[in-house]
């Protein structure tokens, strides 16, 4: 059966069409197989259609269930205030199960009583069994205050595949539609557009199954999707130029928050000078740019990322006030502002310095890839800012002023490598351009142990030190807490990682100290076996550098991303016991494309004992690869997970 | 020194609480705030005090007010800003009233009075949540709720909880009102499991205890809460009460549920026997149910947590819960001339223990067909009211005739029409799970192993069967590397056969094509052979230097058995030739040897259940550390061999 065959495509475009009754399946509808090879699994959607209408939305999803676990292809969360659902599970003798939403679905609400409500009506299609089809259809209005659709559905974007093999999927928009829709083909994957009276069809056949594979990213993956969004009045006629487009905006919101808004005084101007009179002449403008960012992120509260203390502190009616981040003045006086209020700060801050600051607009790769040919302003409105100072004959430095108390220069790894755009506040004009990937170097842990081996319990001290993003991931865990609780913290994440562990002290140092690197210091002790021979462990409760998944498929074919470049050393000094030998220790020293890991231990006469030291470096050098790189990959998470496991074997000598 | 200590917290206790007006709390938490007593060390929260106030109204009401005063320690303790209980809903259950206050250190105090309500499938929770609360803030609650329980005007309660209780409170009224006459009506409080974390109050119409603890923390093998916690019945019997079964004792109430589902019986006959008489009837329906129908919890109304849909209902729906299911069950059985009866039972959760009078402690609902001769089958049980035998239709991959090993040793209440018959469930009646694993292949000079793997499960001694069902078969291969089988990234794990999940006459077979890069690492002047097919060495049950609060608990495990024959390239002997060993929760037998490049090893387990109750329960903790260091030297010296030049 080919899943592909134009004939079963046509049959079932041809009825679903808003028909009421349902139109009857065709009988190659009851051949479908699974295919694994081919991705096809568990159920397969035969229509998914969405027919955007000025004042309502409808939806149909048809799916043939292939297996037990296709039954979950037919478990559906309708949005919130659907209507007119209805629906119909069909056997392969033809009987059908009719149900229409008021006697077969459950209404899942969450409801607070002072007037918030959110509701989410999950639907139960009666009669599902792991051999049928089942139909259904409904409709969906917008949030009623502004119009039928909300402009928080800026950059909502329904996919046209599924997590299952999709035979057809269809947007029909009219011509009249008073919303601006934009489709998104992926490359290989361009809809077939045809016209019918008013209506536009753009119809995707046989879309593959959403691959959901370790280290993959959705929105990286160019799904075909569309976006329905409120385009400004404005902006409306600049749709087809989309540099002049992306300008209008600049200018329009974030001139007016990076500039034109922003009110500075005698405070602002106090701290301004206090900041900047304490720069070295002799520093070139990144590190100036770095030191002011220090001095702001020591005296300004980041109040987006607060402690638990600065959070129940602040007074009632500062609690509900509303921070206006372009108001440096306030800034000034409460030393508290939003993390945007950080961004202008600093950019105000490296003006006053007489450098010259770019602002960079970049979406969070977790969320959108930017593309400048599609002119949707919603790329950029949200959590995109970084800021940048020029530095001659070396481009634009970017720094991330949102992320609190963040080693200078650190920009969070969603926006490394991604594409944006350079607005040069000379003459509020922008560039494309894409943020640098940092050096593996740049985000680095290391860890140092010191092992004593007993007859029934090995000791250990361990130290860590941080640097670059995981010193940041580490200073938002434990920041927020208290000292004693950061330690309890700690201990209870290491005696997860290593169980039958006793640690007897654990610390956190410097997690609220911006001008120190967060570190740990940790000793505990490890239940051991003593005979004839003993394994032991070099690194006890060391983090992993990289997640090893417990499976992994044969193939993939979503993009390889992983999270950040980095680097962890970890060196373990070993005192091995009188009475025991260490067996010979080969070196492992491996590279592909992704990095490279090396294993080595050597011993030395320590007085009457020996010492073993241990050495072990992964360094991870790359974060973005085809999936045709997938074996090199596998390899390189291979060898991590190898020298992550090695230990070190003692024999007895008599 | 301690003395000192308590001193000096007292009075910061004292200076903190100076910045707060007490006076701004209800009246009923004054007093408790006003404690100058330090908290428990190491405490995040300390609930100085929870009280109910249970009164019964009439016609099977019966209005709940909770009070609970926190104080925050902790950051931790944070989590007490919020404060919800589970709640019938619809017409079972009206929230009257939730009220919180949170009088900070600094003296401002915050309130509260909007219900937040929480609906899942099955689920109601009903709560509020306090804003800012902080460090050294006091946080009071009280909610008024009055319950109309589909059961019966019972209610069950526990006392211990996340946070130290300063004081726990029970209060239980009758409340009369001008056209309610409630001198009939019978005042029970039973407690249970007291010893050994409290003192037995003494009985009456509720008691006040202090002091009590938090619940114990990483403890595992620990028995479940509802068997060794402290909890609380309060029921009320009400003579002039309908609608809901009597209270009284077990037979209208057994005789009541076989009415319910008496009642919802009406067979389909979707499933025709393949010959006659009344075991291949029930194999037919048994059999189709297990193919058609799965299990699904939905309710959409109060009383559907103990009430079945009718057969037919939940035919169309091809779904239902185990009261559904075996309502269709009971259904197709009578179309098939059969007649039959609910059986409520309590699996996984703690055990139903000899209750003198009904309480709905049951969670989990099978048949009983009674039989007029024996059909040679396991699950068969004889009683006073005649031979019945059990099934369980939730259960789709147990053949008719046997239950799953959840049900082992379990009371079971049959309900018929003539009243309440207790049984406990036989050895004989329960499909013993097993695990055989046979591993063959070959090793290769540079240490990489690759092999093929046979899995023969009987019962879900893996797990595998649920897995395909819930997975599908194309997952399966997931779920062993997940649970099973520890395979790098650069190995293999293929699924090369797969049997049928629902084929209940036969044990469930996989074959799988194995390879290790590093399966016989050389390390020193020894190889290691991977793990593949060998259960893992045991958790550890208890923090090293903690003392054990709860008694040792494990249930019993499938039986396991393993061989191994692999080639390999080069000369070896083992480290660990065989070894025999017996712990209170494991006997073992373990064999290897090498002939002429050949490694054959023989692994065998039994794990019978084994329990050691709170007088024994360091002896517990010190048998499974024997078990656990057992396993670790099978593991690490059995999988070790000695290169031989």
């Amino acid at each position: 059966m080919n899943l592909s065959a134009p004939a079963l495509v046509l049959c079932l475009a041809a009825g679903a069409h808003g028909a009421d009754p349902w139109p009857a399946l065709p009988a190659s509808v009851w051949e479908l197989k699974e295919d694994p090879a081919k991705g096809i699994q568990d159920a397969v959607v035969l229509e998914k259609r969405v027919r955007l209408l000025n004042y309502r939305t409808e939806f149909i999803y048809r799916v043939r269930v292939l297996n037990e676990a296709g039954r979950a292809s037919c478990q559906i969360t309708l949005p919130a205030y659907a209507y007119e659902v209805e629906g119909r599970t069909v056997y392969r003798d033809g009987r059908t199960v009719a149900f229409n939403g008021t006697k077969d679905f459950t209404v899942v609400k969450t409801r607070v009583s002072s007037g918030f409500e959110d509701q989410i009506t999950q639907v139960v299609p009666p009669g599902v069994t792991a051999d049928c089809v089942v139909e259904l259809r409904y409709a969906w209005e917008g949030n009623a205050s502004g119009g039928p659709l909300p402009r928080s559905l800026g950059m909502a974007s329904p996919a046209f595949d599924t997590p299952f093999h999709t035979l057809l999927s269809v947007l029909e928009v009219p011509s009249n539609y008073t919303w601006s829709c934009q489709i998104f083909p992926a490359p290989d994957r361009n809809p077939v557009t045809t016209k019918k009276g008013i209506w536009t069809y753009f119809t995707f056949t046989g879309l593959a199954a959403q691959d959901d594979a370790p280290y993959s990213l959705a929105s990286m993956e160019n799904h075909p999707e569309f976006v329905v969004f409120y385009q400004p009045e404005r902006l409306r006629s600049l749709v087809p130029k989309p540099a002049e487009y992306w300008e209008s905006v600049v200018d329009h919101f974030h001139r007016e928050v990076y500039s034109r808004l922003v009110r500075t005084g005698s405070s602002f101007r106090a701290l301004s000078a206090t900041l900047v009179q304490a720069l070295p002449p002799a520093l070139g403008p990144g590190e100036k740019a770095a030191l002011l960012l220090q001095g702001l992120q020591q005296r300004v509260r980041n109040l987006d990322a607060p402690t638990w203390e600065e959070l129940a502190g602040r007074p009632r009616n500062l609690a509900k006030k509303e921070v206006r981040s372009s108001d440096l003045e306030a800034m000034a006086d409460t030393l508290e502002t939003s993390g945007e209020g950080m961004g202008v700060a600093f950019f105000q801050l490296l003006k006053d310095a007489g450098l010259k600051p770019h602002l960079g607009l970049v979406p969070d790769r977790s969320r959108r890839v930017f593309n400048f040919d599609y002119p949707n302003l919603y790329q950029v409105v949200r959590e995109s800012e970084l800021v940048g100072v020029e530095v001659p004959g070396a481009g634009v430095t970017w720094f991330d002023p949102t992320l609190r108390h963040a080693q200078p220069g650190l920009v969070h790894p969603g926006k490394q490598g991604m594409p944006g755009l350079d607005v040069d506040p000379a003459k509020w004009t922008v560039t494309q351009m894409r943020v640098p990937v940092q050096r593996a170097s740049a985000n680095r842990r290391t860890f140092e142990y010191w092992i004593g081996l007993g007859d029934e319990e090995d000791t250990f001290r361990m130290t860590a030190g941080f640097k670059g993003y995981p010193e940041y991931l580490e200073r938002r865990q434990y920041m927020a807490y208290e000292g004693k609780e950061q330690a309890r913290l700690l201990k209870e994440r290491l005696e997860e990682r290593l169980k039958g562990a006793t640690l007897t002290r654990t610390e956190v140092l410097d997690a609220q100290n911006p001008l120190k690197p967060v570190r740990w210091e940790v000793q505990g002790s490890l239940e051991s076996r003593g005979g004839r021979r003993r394994q032991v462990l070099p690194f006890p409760a060391l983090p992993e550098t990289l997640w090893i998944p417990e499976h992994f498929r044969a193939t993939r074919t979503s993009r390889i991303v992983l999270p950040y470049t980095r680097t962890q050393t970890a060196v373990s000094h070993i005192t091995v016991p009188k009475g025991y030998r260490v067996g010979p220790m080969a070196p492992v020293t491996r590279s592909t494309s992704f990095g490279t890991v090396s294993w080595t231990a050597t011993a030395q006469p320590r007085g009457e004992d020996t010492e073993v030291t241990v050495a072990l470096t992964v360094e991870v050098t790359r974060i973005f690869a085809l999936a045709s790189s997938y074996v090199e990959f596998k390899n390189f998470l291979g060898m991590v997970d190898e020298v992550s496991r090695t230990v070190l074997l003692l024999e007895k000598t008599q | 020194v301690s003395a000192l200590k308590g001193l000096l917290l007292g009075l910061a206790l004292a200076w903190t609480l100076a910045g707060q007006d007490l006076g701004k709390l209800p009246d009923w938490a004054r007093s408790a705030a006003a404690a100058a007593e330090p908290a428990p060390a190491g405490a995040d929260a300390w609930v100085l005090l929870q009280r109910y106030e249970v009164a019964y109204l009439g016609g099977g009401d019966v209005r709940v007010r909770r009070l609970r005063l926190v104080r925050i320690l902790g950051e931790r303790g944070l989590i007490e800003r919020g404060y919800g209980f589970f709640s019938l809903g619809g017409r079972a259950s009206k929230v009257q009233k939730i009220k919180g206050w949170n009088l900070r250190p600094d003296g401002e105090l915050v309130k509260v009075d909007t219900v937040v309500t929480i609906q899942n499938e099955a689920d109601k929770v009903v709560g509020t949540g306090l804003e800012r609360v902080m460090k050294g803030s006091l946080v009071a609650f009280e909610a008024v709720e009055v319950e109309r329980h589909p059961m019966g005007p019972t209610w069950d309660l526990g006392l211990m909880e996340r946070h130290p209780v300063r004081t726990w409170e029970l209060a239980v009224t009758r409340e009369e009102g001008w056209t309610t006459d409630l001198k009939n009506v019978a005042v029970r409080v039973e407690t249970r499991h007291f010893a050994p974390w409290l003192p037995v109050p003494a009985p009456g119409q509720g008691f006040t205890v202090s002091a009590v603890p938090p619940l114990p923390r990483d403890e595992g093998a620990r028995p479940h809460p509802d068997d060794t916690l402290p909890k609380v019945n309060v029921t009320f019997l009400d003579p002039a009460l309908t609608g809901s079964p009597s209270l009284a004792s077990w037979d209208p109430y057994a005789q009541w549920y076989f009415h319910q589902f008496a009642e919802k019986q009406a067979p389909s006959k979707v499933a025709p026997a393949a010959a006659p008489g009344p075991l291949a009837a029930l194999q037919a329906i048994h059999r189709w149910m297990s193919r058609e129908m799965t299990y699904k919890q939905l309710y959409l109304s109060p009383e559907r947590g103990w009430i079945p849909d009718p057969g037919p209902e939940v035919l169309r729906k091809r779904y239902g819960d185990c009261k559904d299911l075996t309502c269709l069950f009971l259904s197709e059985a009578q179309g098939a001339g059969l007649r039959g009866c609910p059986v409520l039972a309590r699996i996984n959760e703690g055990h139903v223990e000899e209750e003198p009078l009904p309480r709905p402690i049951f969670n989990h609902v099978i048949a009983a067909i009674q039989l007029e001769a024996s059909l040679g089958l396991g699950a068969e049980v004889a009683t006073a009211q005649g031979r019945f035998l059990l099934v369980d239709p939730t259960d789709r991959t147990t053949p008719l005739g046997l239950l799953h090993l959840a049900h082992l040793g379990r009371r079971v209440l049959i309900c018929t029409g003539q009243g309440a018959v207790w049984v406990t469930v036989p050895a004989s009646a329960v499909f013993q799970p097993v695990a055989r694993l046979t591993l063959e292949g070959s090793v290769n000079f540079a240490g990489g192993l690759t092999a093929v793997l046979r899995i023969s499960e009987t019962a879900d001694a893996m797990g595998l069967r649920q897995a395909v069902l819930a997975l599908g078969p194309a997952r399966l291969d997931a779920f062993l590397r997940e649970q099973w089988l520890s395979v790098p990234p650069t190995g293999r794990l293929v699924v090369k056969r797969q049997g049928d999940p629902l084929d209940q006459d036969h044990p469930f077979e996989v074959e799988l094509e194995l390879y290790h890069p590093q399966g016989f690492t050389r390390s020193g002047q020894e190889a290691a052979l991977v793990a593949w097919g060998l259960p893992p060495v045991p958790a550890q049950i208890l923090k090293a230097g903690r003392k054990r609060q709860y008694p040792v608990v494990q249930g019993a495990e499938p039986r396991w058995e393993f061989t191994a024959t692999l080639k390999l390239p080069y000369r070896v002997e083992p480290v660990l030739g065989s070894l025999t060993g017996a712990t209170a929760f494991r006997r073992f037998q373990w064999q290897a040897t090498v002939r002429e490049g050949t490694l054959r090893v023989a692994f065998s387990q039994d794990r019978p259940e084994a329990s050691f109750p709170f007088e024994r329960r360091d002896q517990g903790v010190a048998e499974w550390n024997r078990d656990r260091s057992a396993m670790k030297t099978l593991l690490e010296d059995g999988l070790a061999f000695k290169l031989l030049p």
